[in-house]
């Protein structure tokens, strides 16, 4: 007993064998555990996605700082990479050989998708990007035809790079009407649906025609706008690009918070600008009829190419007049609206989906040209600007 | 030393106060439920995801009802040496220490996959039964105080993360109730029993009242809280539900906060992980229990167990496959089963005890008048 | 005649001499007359020599009567009671700095208790400052510190219980309760575990509370220390038990609950509102001395995905060019700052101007612009350096538990102080004091005790003890027969 004693205190002392234990532990997972950190990694602030000849064509835009720490502050610099592959990872781990940093996804907001990426399996594209790379699924989808690897290279006068341009147009709800913006939960949840068809804010860049004023010497001659204000709708079947006034009428529809400006031209030339502060949608479902009633509370901005001098508010006869003619306006767009998608076949307004809550696992598949689809636009001007 | 602080753990007899079990409620309702379950489930039942929670709540209430019944005052002392209580506690062991080995896998699962990369599951496998096991030994007292100051800062991030919540929502999505015919939902149903009694090594404490209905309210709060994140991980996801590992952390990604201080979810990962880990460990805790009722040690069950999940974890070619396991047809039915039929077995059992001690107390009173 | 006395006394002398070693230091002086023939042993340095002079040799020299042990209470002038010592009791009691008076022709010995030895003043001590409030603090001495209890509960009740513990040091020590409020239990098992101490020497209250504490492997502090009277005789008065250690300053308390180091005298001498908003700040220093380290080095390591991108970027720059890895980089700064402050405690004050100068600018300036370290790690120690001291009671438990936090974390990241966090709080309300349980009243919740919690409710509302000290009587206060609305 006495040996046995004195052999625990000797070796067995509690405080040692604690610490030990613990060193020993964070030796072995430390070892084994394969985690980059901040400084291998390459940040990715967007990434676009093009399919061609059966591979993925990646390209990924990343922040890097240059500058050593202790000194000022470093430099940003953004820079575009582009790598192919047969998989998804398979590109992202070309690109990553290519920076010579292990690219991270996780703060890319961005997800410029290609019209042959987007036909791809949804589900099975993005997984890949939001389970193996982390990209988040708040990460906004816009389609383009453009070359991806060139649309992220322009130089966009007013921000750093079209990352950031976008997602603050997007959303910043400048209150410029068809703008939709739709996060990749968003595109997949709509993609997986009954109807199956999305929206997408469509992307096209187009040379700017003066260079603007700037400070600084030297600079890329060339600088580029942005347009964003078609939508791209498409579904498993197909796609087709619409134009500016169907997108409106797609997001006026669709979205619940809507942040917009409406212009109205009366017949007798004068123009009258309101701003939507309330919507709201009631939609009835009837066998296969759906009949939409949309209301909106507007304020009275701004009233233009009147012969009158009074002032107008709310309640002019001219801005009641413009109020009813928006009525009849927005209304014939979003019947045009709902013809167009049953003529190409893609139910991006969703009615199938609202149908399909109704009636149940008894609706058929792609029963869009069987649905009939009834609107109308209630509107009230309730304030001046 | 003992001193007879009614606070003070008592080894002979586990007496919580019902403010304590309402904090075991509260972790062991909400755990493993909002992770990857609706994920898998909503894989085969789309848009009826919502309403197979809500018949998941009533079952699993209809269970808790039966085992409160039980536990309140002291269904395990009562039957403590009764040899009927220990065949049915035969069978709890293998409840709870299956519920045990799925939710380790499913943890090693997301911790392999969804925090570290190219990690060997062996290595998570160590870590994570470390803290399981010492929560398990420590014993109900020492998990039940754990529970009482975690439980407002877990209910405090579900509900703050809801509250911020900033995702396009279209609840329409939980329409129409049933996606597949009512046969199928409710044959599907069934596959899912190892996600309830979460609560069952509840059974082996006894309840010491405070004026305050905690446990009824506990229980309440926190099944009308997994029908409200669900309905909205449905409304956020629709049938795009199947690629959302973890819901609870998925979902608290979309918040008001995250342009201004970063992503959200590292506070839905800590009341996950403190859920998960706790909820493993109270089922450890449960599988001992049973075995120091049936072999009057607490090792023999808890070393079984141990090396099981170590070994399962670690020597199958994926975790995995416990998972689809533990959701697969037959397995899902009988774990519903034992869900539903042991509570009811140990309720019935304790009555009967009741009814035939109360027998021997009279004819011995009538002996003794004689 | 005259050689039977001498050999008497010249035997208490040499027992003396002997077992004293015949140390230089101790000193006897002889009273012999017609009728007195007695001597006097003591320590030089250790007695009022003016008393012993005026109320004791002098009186003695004048008496003309024979002397005898049943007389010389009337003799000399003496405020105690003389107590009779055997001849075992001797060489102790001079050892303690009393005084012996052997009278020739008796057995035993007589002990006169004159001590005068330097102590220091009543002052405020230096880890308890207060804005407002009392401003005393106890001293080495132990009558003086029980004096300084005494002064603040002025009840019978209020019981001292004298021991001695330590073979050679034979320290005083005393264990103070209020009968009737502290459980009897807790005080005789108290009791029981000092009387059980054998160790050769007491220095400091520090070596008894190793010995009662629960758990002896635990960082954890176990018992309660205070070095202020007003907070001790608060603690009296909820039912817990001191512990006074001659030569220590610091005053133990029994039983000990972890959120008595959240609360401070000054909370209970202001404004509750205020004293509420404090009490959070103290946790939150404290939750942030902990984590805070071990998160910024996992989120840069492991999970900078959740940071947002503008701070990453500024992350970025400023640890771009670092040739640690964050983990070391946080360890070697950490370290820096705990060799920092050992330095500062122990260097002599005229030195203190260089080692802030070297600290301040070296480490927090000279080190950055060198690119060696970066600025958000020296920030992240700065303000967990500055967090720790909010709770200054668990100075050393929040360093080390820093330390332990960051080691896993570097490994492990977010999963790894998680994990760490449950087995703590696991670890933590598991453990007792006493019959107290340690994170009372927020583990098991206690809802009465919750008024002298986070948020503290005014005094007027605690009319019960805290139900988390065992006591033998909770009623604090009677029902208040002032009326609240006095217009």
């Amino acid at each position: 007993m006495k040996a046995k004693g004195r052999l625990k205190g000797k070796f067995f002392a509690r405080k040692t064998l604690v610490i030990l234990l613990i060193a020993v532990v964070l030796v072995i997972f430390g070892r084994v555990v394969e985690n980059k950190s901040l400084t291998q990694s390459g940040i990715a602030v967007g990434i676009g996605v093009d399919f061609k000849d059966e591979k993925y064509n990646l390209t990924v835009q990343v922040v890097t700082v240059s500058g050593g720490a202790g000194s000022d502050k470093g430099t940003t610099n953004y820079l575009t990479y582009s790598a192919e592959g047969k998989t998804i990872g398979e590109a992202v781990n070309s690109v990553s050989e290519k920076i010579g940093l292990v690219v991270s996804l996780s703060h890319c907001n961005l997800v410029i998708m290609s019209r042959s990426a987007l036909s791809l399996n949804p589900i099975r594209t993005f997984s890949a990007l939001t389970k193996s790379l982390s990209l988040p699924e708040q990460a906004l989808v816009v389609a383009t035809d453009e070359d991806i690897p060139s649309l992220f290279a322009s130089k966009i006068p007013s921000t750093e790079n079209i990352s950031f341009f976008l997602q603050s147009v997007l959303l910043q709800d400048l209150e410029a009407g068809g703008l939709t913006s739709v996060s990749v939960k968003d595109y997949l949840a709509l993609r997986t649906s009954r109807s199956g068809g999305v929206a997408l804010p469509y992307l096209e860049i187009y040379e700017m025609p003066d260079k603007p004023i700037s400070d600084s010497a030297g600079g890329s001659d060339k600088n580029y706008i942005v347009s964003i204000n078609k939508n791209l709708v498409i579904d498993d079947d197909g796609d087709k690009v619409v134009d500016e006034i169907t997108a409106k009428a797609v997001n006026m529809f669709l979205s619940s918070e809507l942040k917009d400006k409406l212009a109205v031209s009366l017949p007798d030339g004068g123009v009258i600008e309101f701003r939507i502060i309330k919507n709201s949608k009631s939609v009835k479902v009837d066998g296969m009829t759906v009949t939409a009633e949309l209301k909106m509370n507007v304020s009275f901005v701004e009233a233009q190419g009147f012969d009158t001098p009074l002032i107008l508010n709310c309640n002019s006869p001219e801005v009641l007049a413009a109020r009813d003619l928006l009525e009849k306006q927005l209304t014939e767009q979003l019947i045009a609206t709902y013809l167009l998608s049953q003529e190409c076949g893609i139910d991006f307004l969703g009615l199938e989906n609202l149908v399909y809550r109704k009636l149940g696992r008894t609706l058929e598949e792609d029963c869009l040209d069987k649905i009939n689809f009834e609107a109308s636009y209630q509107i009230k001007v309730t304030e001046n600007s | 030393m003992k001193i007879n602080n009614r606070f003070c753990h008592n080894p002979k007899t586990t007496t919580l106060y019902n403010s304590q079990v309402g904090g075991v409620v509260v972790i062991s309702t909400l755990a493993y439920k909002l992770s990857s379950l609706p994920s898998i489930v909503s894989e085969y039942l789309s848009s009826s995801t919502l309403w197979f929670y809500l018949l998941l709540v009533i079952v699993d209430t209809f269970a808790f009802v039966i085992t409160y019944l039980f536990f309140r005052d002291g269904g395990d002392e009562l039957l403590h040496d009764d040899l009927r209580y220990k065949f049915g506690l035969i069978f709890a062991s293998i409840f709870m220490g299956f519920k045990c080995l799925t939710f380790f896998a499913f943890s090693v699962l997301f911790f392999a996959i969804e925090l570290y990369v190219g990690i060997a599951p062996v290595i998570v496998v160590t870590m994570l039964i470390v803290p399981v096991i010492y929560l398990g030994v420590k014993g109900v007292v020492t998990i039940a105080r754990l529970c009482e100051i975690m439980v407002f800062l877990i209910i405090g991030i579900i509900v703050l993360n809801l509250a911020f919540l900033k995702a396009d929502l279209d609840v329409g999505r939980n329409l129409p109730i049933l996606s597949t015919s009512a046969k199928e939902f409710f044959a599907h149903s069934l596959r899912y029993g190892t996600w309830l009694g979460n609560f069952m090594p509840l059974m082996f404490i006894k309840v010491k009242k405070k004026k305050f209905p905690y446990i009824s309210t506990a229980f309440g709060v926190t099944q009308i809280l997994t029908v409200i994140v669900v309905m909205i991980g449905v409304a956020m996801y629709g049938n795009a539900m199947k690629i959302v590992s973890n819901l609870l952390i998925e979902t608290s990604g979309f918040n008001q906060l995250s342009t201004e201080i970063g992503r959200m979810e590292w506070t839905a990962l800590f009341a996950v992980i403190v859920m998960g880990i706790t909820e493993m460990g109270f089922l450890f805790y449960g599988v001992m229990e049973c075995s120091v009722r049936l072999t009057k040690s607490k090792i023999p069950f808890g070393f079984i167990l141990a090396v099981v999940i170590f070994l399962l974890c670690t020597l199958l070619p994926s975790p995995q496959s416990i998972a689809d396991f533990s959701h697969s047809k037959v397995v899902g039915a009988v774990m519903t089963a034992f869900s539903v039929i042991l509570p009811v077995y140990f309720l019935i059992l304790k009555g009967l005890k009741r009814r035939e001690n109360n027998k021997i107390l009279k004819e011995e009173s009538v002996q003794n008048e004689g | 005649m005259v050689k039977d006395y001498a050999v008497r006394k010249e035997d208490f002398k040499l027992t003396l001499q002997q077992e004293f070693s015949s140390s230089d230091d101790l000193f006897f002086r002889d009273v012999d007359t017609d009728t007195v023939h007695a001597v006097l042993c003591f320590l030089d340095g250790g007695s009022d020599k003016l008393l012993l002079e005026q109320n004791v040799i002098k009186p003695l020299l004048s008496y003309d009567k024979t002397l005898s042990s049943a007389t010389l209470p009337s003799v000399i002038s003496y405020g105690e009671e003389i107590k009779p010592l055997e001849k075992e009791g001797f060489a102790p009691a001079v050892a303690e700095g009393d005084i012996v008076l052997f009278i020739d022709g008796e057995e035993n010995g007589n002990l006169l208790s004159l001590r005068k030895f330097d102590k220091r003043a009543v002052v405020e001590p230096p880890t308890s400052n207060v804005l407002k409030g009392p401003r005393e603090g106890f001293i080495e001495e132990i009558k003086t510190n029980v004096t300084l209890i005494r002064r603040r509960i002025k009840s019978p009740k209020l019981t001292v219980k004298n021991m001695t513990i330590g073979r050679y040091s034979s320290t005083a020590v005393s264990v103070v309760y209020v009968d009737g409020i502290a459980e009897k239990r807790v005080v005789d098992e108290i009791t029981k575990r000092l009387n059980a101490i054998d160790v050769d020497g007491v220095i400091d209250s520090s070596y008894v509370s190793s010995f009662i504490q629960g758990r002896r492997f635990s960082f954890f502090n176990q018992v309660g220390t205070t070095e202020k009277p007003d907070v001790l005789a608060a603690k009296l008065l909820e039912g817990r038990v001191a512990i006074i250690v001659d030569g220590s300053p610091l005053v133990l308390t029994l039983p000990f609950v972890l959120f008595e180091d959240l609360q401070d005298g000054y909370d209970y001498y202001s404004d509750d509102w205020r004293s509420s908003m404090i009490r959070v700040l103290r946790i939150m220093g404290a939750l942030l001395t902990i984590i805070l380290p071990g998160a910024y080095v996992a989120l840069q390591s492991h999970h900078y995905h959740l940071m947002p991108l503008k701070f990453l970027i500024t992350l970025l720059s400023a640890t771009n060019g670092i040739p640690f890895p964050p983990a070391i980089e946080m360890f070697v700064v950490l370290l820096l700052f705990e060799i920092l402050n050992q330095a500062s405690v122990r260097m002599p004050r005229l030195m203190g101007i260089s080692l802030s100068i070297v600290g301040a600018i070296v480490l927090g300036d000279t080190a950055v612009k060198a690119g060696l370290i970066s600025s958000p790690a020296v920030l992240v120690t700065a303000l967990s350096a500055i967090g720790i001291f909010c709770v200054p009671d668990e100075v050393g438990t929040l360093s080390i538990l820093r330390f332990l936090f960051l080691s896993v974390s570097a490994v492990m990241g977010l999963f790894g102080i998680v994990i760490l966090s449950i087995m703590l709080v696991a670890y933590l309300v598991s453990m007792d004091s006493y019959g107290a349980p340690y994170l009372a009243p927020y583990a098991p919740r206690i809802n009465p005790d919750l008024k002298d919690g986070v948020l503290k409710q005014s005094t007027v509302n605690m009319k019960q003890r805290p139900f988390s000290i065992p006591s033998q009587n909770r009623t604090r206060m009677t029902e208040n027969d002032v009326d609240d609305d006095i217009l």
